[in-house]
C-alpha cells in the first residue's frame, strides 16, 4: 500500500483528502505545516507527498526545496488553489501540479500517474 | 499569303512541362502543339511561314528545318531580346511585304482561317482580330464591336464587375503590311496593349471577326490536360499520326512496331506511339502513350498522357496525369488526378503522388513515399520524414514555411487539445523563421506553445522533466551542413521521440488528417521566463561546489556561438572557475554562423590552453550537447578516448551504480567498471535508447563515443555544459593530470569503418552476418556483435543512411585491423551475392 503525506493548513481539507485518498487504497498521513511535515517524515518513509503552497505564514515551495534536497526519491505534487505558481520556477521542482478543486479526481489521477512513473523508474533500475 | 507563328514564349505558366522543351514543342497527341498550327495553316493554303523564335530556338529549328517535310516553307526570325508581340513581328518586317496572318504557336483551334481572311478583305480592314466567346473571359482581353464588326472598345483582363462581353481576342490576326510602319523599331510593343488601342484611337480600320469552332490557349498544365479531355470527347478533330485500328467500338490509334498483348483492356480513345510495348493485361482508357514506352501488366491508366521513353511498372495506377519523357513509375505506384511528372524522374515502388502535385525534372521519389506537395528543387522525397527523433532538410528548400507549418499541425494533432508544448531554437535565423511557422501549425491544432526562444537544448530538456508540458521541440542548424536545419522532437520527459511517436506524426501528415481548432480556441503562445534560473539552481545542487571553488581552475571554452555562452560562464564563475570564453557571442542580426571547422578550432584551442597555462580546455559543439576535452598541455581527448577517460575519472569518485554505453563502445569500459564493482549496461546506438537507459535510477553515468555525456543525478540527458563542470570537478578532485587518468584505462585498439550498403540490402547483409555468426559467441542488442575472447567485431546497419558500420576492438593495432578487414571483406562479398 502506498503511503502518502498530505500537507495542508486547512483541517477540513486534510480530512477530505485523507478520507478520499484512503478510499483509493492509500495510507494517508496528514500534516498542518512545515514543522509537522518534517516531524512525520522523520517518523517513517512516504511514497509521495501532496503539498499545499500557502501554509499560513509558511511557503509550501520552501518545503518542496527542502524535500527535493533531502528526499529526492519521494515525488511531490503541489496542490494549490492558485494556478499562478505554475509559472514560479521554484515550483517546477515538483513532479506534478494540481489546481485545488472540490472534485478530487484530477488529484487522484495525478497521484496515480506520478506513482506509476516512480514504479517504472524503479523497475527499470533493477 | 504568309503567316507569322509566334513561338517565342518561355512557357513559365506551364512548367514543369516546359522544363526541357519550348512551349510550342510540347506534344499534343504525340506531335508538337505547333505542328497542329502548321497543319491548320496548310489546310487553308498558307504555306509560306515566318516563325518568330526566342526561347530555345534550336529545338524548334531542328524539328521543322526548312519546312519541306511538312509541305511548307519556313523562314526563322530570332529577335535578340523580348520585343513584345508586335515588336517581334516588326523584327520580321523584311519578310512581310504582303497581307499576313499572325497566330500563336501554342493554340489548339480548328477555326476556318479562310473565312477570317475573307472577312478582312471584304471589310477593307487594316487589321482584323479573330474573336471567340468563352465562359470565363477574366484572363483574356475582352473586345467589343459594333454591328459592322468594327472594334469599339478593349478591356484587358477585366474583373467580373467590368465584364461587358464574353467575346475575347484569340491572338489570331490578319494584318496589312503597312501596319508595320506604326510599330516602333527596337521597342517592346504589344498588339493588344499598344498597337490596337492606338489604331482604335486613330479611328483606323480595325475589325473583329467572331469565329466559330474550337479554340483553347494551352497556357497552363490544367489547360493542357483539358485540351486532351476535349479531344477525347470529340470537341475538336485533330490529326493523329498513329493509324486507326479496326476494333469495333474502340478508337485505337496504334503506331509502328507496337506490342499490344491484350487489346481488350483498352477503352475510349487510346493512342500508342511507335515501338511502345504494352505487356500483359492492362486497363487503359482515353490515354495517349508516346514512343518507346513500356507499360507492364496490371497497369491502369485513365485519361493519362505519357510522353516518350517512359516505363510504367506492374500494377501502377495513374489517373488524369501527365508523365513527361524518360520517367520511371514504380511497381504499384499511385498517381492521383492532376499530377504532372517532369522528365527523367523516378517514382519508387508503391509510392503515392497526391492530387495536383507537380514534380520537377530529375527527382527521385523513394519507394513507399507519399508526396503531398510540389517537389521543385530538392532531389528526393523521402519515404519517412523522420531520421530518428528529428526531421532534417535544406532550410527553405526542403523545409519550407508551408511544409513546416503543416508539420506543426500534424504534431499538434497528436497531442491533447489545450495541452502545452515547450519550444526553443538555436541562434540561427532560419531556425527562427521556421520555428514561427512550426508554432503556427501547432497553434492551429488547438495546442499551446510555451516559448523558450533561443536556448541551449539541454536547458529545454531540463524544463521538460518538470510538469506542465506534454512535449517539446527544438530547431537548430545541422552540424554537418550549414544549409540544413533539424527539428528535434521531444516527449513530455525531454526524451527524444520514439519511433512510434514519429510514425504517428508522419501518418497524420501524409493523410492530412489534421485537427483544426475552432476559431475561438486556437492555441496560445506563452513566453516562459526563469528557466535558466531553474536550470542553474539544479546545476549547482548537483555539483561539488566546494571542490571546484578550492581548485579555482582556469578553463578555456570554445562555445562555437552557442547560446550556452550566455549561461555557462556565469555558472562556472560562481563555482570559482576563471573562464576564458571563445566564440562566445550569438548575434542573430548577422545571420547564421557556420560552425567553425572542428579540427582547426581544436588546434587553435590547444595552443590557447597551453599558452595561457589553463588547467583545461573544452570545445562545446553548437548544440551544447557534445564536447571535446583538452588538458593543460593542450592534448586533445575526444571520441572513444574521452569516453574512457571520463569513465576512469568518474569511477575514481567511488560512486556505485551502472554505467550506460552504446553497444559499440570499447570493452575497456567493462574492465574498468568491474574493478570498481560497478556494472555496465549496453544500449542500442540510438539517442533515445541511451537516454532511456540514463533515466533508470541505477545509472550514474551515460556516455557515447562522440563526446556526449549524461549525469543522471542532474539530468538524464546529454548536457555539454554540465559535463564541462563535472569534468572540472572530477579533474580537480583527482588531483592528477588527465593524461595520467587515461593511463589507468586498459590498453586496447578500437577501429571503425563504414561500407556503402543500399537500403534493400541491409536485411540481407544482416541475415548473412547472422548465419556467419551461428557457431560464434554473438550479441544482438543493435546489429550483430561477435566476440573472440577479448576481441570483438560489430556489424551495424545505419538507421538513416545507406551504410553499414563495422567496428572492431582488439589488444593491438594489427589484430584490430585484421578483424576489421576480415569483416569488411565479408560484407563486400555478401553485397555481391545479394546483387
Amino acid at each position: 500500500m502506498n503511503r502518502l503525506l498530505v500537507v495542508d493548513d486547512e483541517a477540513n481539507i486534510r480530512l477530505l483528502y485523507a478520507e478520499e485518498l484512503a478510499d483509493e487504497g492509500y495510507e494517508v498521513v496528514t500534516a498542518a505545516g512545515t514543522a509537522e511535515a518534517v516531524e512525520k517524515l522523520q517518523e517513517g518513509a512516504f511514497d509521495l507527498a501532496v503539498l499545499d503552497i500557502k501554509l499560513k505564514n509558511e511557503s509550501g515551495i520552501d518545503l518542496l526545496q527542502k524535500l527535493v534536497k533531502e528526499r529526492h526519491d519521494m515525488p511531490v505534487i503541489l496542490c494549490s488553489a492558485f494556478s499562478c505558481y505554475k509559472d514560479d520556477f521554484s515550483a517546477w521542482l515538483a513532479d506534478g501540479y494540481v489546481v485545488k478543486s472540490g472534485d478530487l479526481s484530477e488529484l487522484k489521477q495525478e497521484i496515480a500517474r506520478v506513482l506509476a512513473k516512480k514504479a517504472q523508474r524503479q523497475k527499470a533500475g533493477l | 499569303m504568309k503567316a507569322v507563328i509566334m513561338a517565342g514564349g518561355f512557357g513559365t505558366r506551364i512548367q514543369p512541362l516546359t522544363s526541357s522543351i519550348p512551349k510550342p514543342m510540347i506534344p499534343l497527341f504525340n506531335r508538337p502543339i505547333m505542328l497542329h498550327i502548321v497543319e491548320l495553316l496548310k489546310k487553308h493554303d498558307i504555306t509560306d511561314l515566318v516563325m518568330l523564335l526566342y526561347h530555345q530556338p534550336f529545338v524548334i529549328k531542328n524539328f521543322f528545318r526548312d519546312g519541306a517535310d511538312f509541305g511548307v516553307k519556313i523562314t526563322y526570325v530570332t529577335p535578340l531580346q523580348d520585343m513584345g508581340t508586335a515588336g517581334a513581328v516588326k523584327a520580321a518586317e523584311k519578310y512581310l511585304d504582303e497581307r499576313f496572318l499572325v497566330i500563336s504557336g501554342d493554340l489548339l483551334t480548328d477555326f476556318n482561317l479562310k473565312k477570317v481572311i475573307d472577312f478582312h478583305v471584304d471589310s477593307k480592314a487594316k487589321a482584323t482580330i479573330t474573336l471567340t466567346s468563352v465562359k470565363d473571359p477574366l484572363q483574356f482581353g475582352v473586345v467589343i464591336t459594333d454591328k459592322e464588326k468594327r472594334i469599339t472598345q478593349f478591356l484587358e483582363k477585366p474583373g467580373w464587375g467590368e465584364v461587358i462581353s464574353d467575346t475575347i481576342n484569340t491572338g489570331i490576326y490578319v494584318l496589312e503590311p503597312e501596319i508595320l510602319a506604326s510599330i516602333p523599331d527596337g521597342e517592346n510593343f504589344d498588339f493588344s496593349q499598344d498597337l490596337f488601342p492606338a489604331m482604335l484611337k486613330n479611328r483606323e480600320a480595325l475589325f473583329g471577326y467572331p469565329a466559330k469552332g474550337y479554340w483553347r490557349d494551352i497556357g497552363n498544365t490544367d489547360s493542357y490536360r483539358e485540351a486532351y479531355h476535349d479531344i477525347f470527347k470529340g470537341r475538336i478533330n485533330l490529326k493523329i499520326d498513329e493509324p486507326k485500328q479496326d476494333f469495333l467500338g474502340k478508337d485505337l490509334r496504334i503506331g509502328a512496331d507496337v506490342t499490344l498483348e491484350y487489346p481488350t483492356g483498352l477503352e475510349g480513345t487510346v493512342v500508342i506511339g511507335d515501338n511502345t510495348q504494352v505487356l500483359g493485361d492492362v486497363r487503359i482508357k482515353d490515354s495517349v502513350i508516346g514512343r518507346n514506352c513500356t507499360i507492364e501488366a496490371g497497369v491502369k491508366l485513365n485519361r493519362c498522357v505519357l510522353w516518350d521513353n517512359s516505363y510504367v511498372k506492374k500494377g501502377a495506377r495513374i489517373t488524369d496525369s501527365v508523365i513527361c519523357s524518360n520517367v520511371r513509375v514504380g511497381q504499384g505506384a499511385v498517381l492521383e488526378e492532376g499530377v504532372i511528372v517532369a522528365d527523367e524522374t523516378s517514382i519508387g515502388d508503391e509510392a503515392v503522388i497526391k492530387s495536383d502535385v507537380k514534380i520537377w525534372p530529375r527527382k527521385m521519389i523513394e519507394a513507399g513515399a507519399t508526396v503531398t506537395a510540389n517537389l521543385i528543387w530538392g532531389e528526393k522525397w523521402k519515404k519517412a520524414l523522420f531520421e530518428g527523433a528529428m526531421i532534417k532538410g535544406l532550410s527553405n528548400v526542403e523545409l519550407t514555411p508551408e511544409f513546416v507549418a503543416k508539420l506543426g499541425c500534424a504534431y499538434g494533432t497528436t497531442l491533447p487539445k489545450g495541452s502545452y508544448v515547450l519550444g526553443g531554437r538555436d541562434c540561427n535565423l532560419s531556425s527562427r523563421m521556421l520555428k514561427r511557422c512550426f508554432v503556427g501549425g501547432i497553434l492551429s491544432a488547438g495546442v499551446n506553445v510555451r516559448d523558450m526562444k533561443m536556448t541551449p537544448l539541454p536547458i529545454l530538456r531540463y524544463k521538460l522533466k518538470t510538469f506542465g508540458e506534454v512535449g517539446g521541440f527544438y530547431l537548430r542548424q545541422a552540424l554537418d551542413d550549414p544549409a540544413a536545419l533539424e527539428i528535434v522532437f521531444l516527449d513530455g520527459d525531454g526524451l527524444d521521440f520514439s519511433s512510434g511517436m514519429a510514425k504517428n506524426v508522419e501518418r497524420i501528415y501524409y493523410k492530412e488528417n489534421f485537427r483544426r481548432a475552432h476559431h475561438s480556441e486556437p492555441g496560445a503562445i506563452i513566453e516562459i521566463n526563469n528557466v535558466v534560473e531553474f536550470y542553474r539552481e539544479g546545476f549547482l545542487r548537483a555539483i561539488d561546489k566546494e571542490a571546484l571553488k578550492k581548485a579555482a581552475w582556469t578553463v578555456v571554452v570554445d562555445f562555437n556561438f552557442s547560446p550556452a555562452s550566455q549561461i555557462l560562464p556565469l555558472i562556472l564563475n560562481e563555482l570559482g572557475c576563471n573562464v576564458i570564453a571563445l566564440n562566445a557571442y550569438v548575434d542573430e542580426g548577422r545571420g547564421s554562423k557556420k560552425a567553425l571547422d572542428k579540427q582547426a578550432g581544436l588546434n587553435r584551442l590547444s595552443k590557447i590552453v597551453a599558452s595561457l597555462g589553463a588547467q583545461a580546455g573544452f570545445w562545446l559543439d553548437p548544440t551544447a550537447e557534445a564536447l571535446v576535452l583538452l588538458d593543460g598541455s593542450g592534448r586533445i581527448f575526444d571520441g572513444v578516448e574521452l569516453l574512457s577517460l571520463v569513465t576512469a575519472l568518474f569511477l575514481r569518485t567511488g560512486q556505485k551504480g551502472v554505467i550506460a554505453v552504446p553497444v559499440h563502445a570499447p570493452s575497456t569500459i567493462e574492465q574498468m567498471a568491474n574493478q570498481k564493482r560497478c556494472q555496465v549496461t549496453r544500449t542500442k546506438s540510438s539517442d533515445r535508447a541511451m537516454l532511456e537507459a540514463a533515466s533508470s535510477s541505477e545509472v550514474i553515468l551515460a556516455g557515447t563515443i562522440d563526446g556526449r555525456f549524461a549525469f543522471p543525478r542532474f539530468q538524464a540527458s546529454f548536457d555539454g555544459m554540465f559535463a564541462i563542470a563535472k569534468l572540472v570537478e572530477l579533474g580537480a578532485a583527482g588531483a592528477i593530470p588527465f593524461s595520467s587518468a587515461l593511463a589507468e584505462v586498459p590498453a586496447s585498439v578500437f577501429l571503425q569503418t563504414s561500407v556503402p550498403c543500399a537500403w534493400e540490402m541491409k536485411g540481407g547483409i544482416m541475415r548473412k552476418m547472422s548465419e556467419d555468426s551461428l557457431d560464434k559467441e554473438a550479441t544482438f542488442i543493435d546489429g550483430i556483435k561477435v566476440h573472440f575472447g577479448d576481441e570483438w567485431v560489430l556489424v551495424l546497419p545505419d538507421q538513416h543512411t545507406p551504410y553499414a558500420h563495422i567496428v572492431a576492438e582488439a589488444k593491438d593495432q594489427k589484430a584490430a585491423q585484421r578483424l576489421l578487414s576480415e569483416y569488411q571483406k565479408k560484407v563486400e562479398g555478401w553485397k555481391k551475392e545479394l546483387e
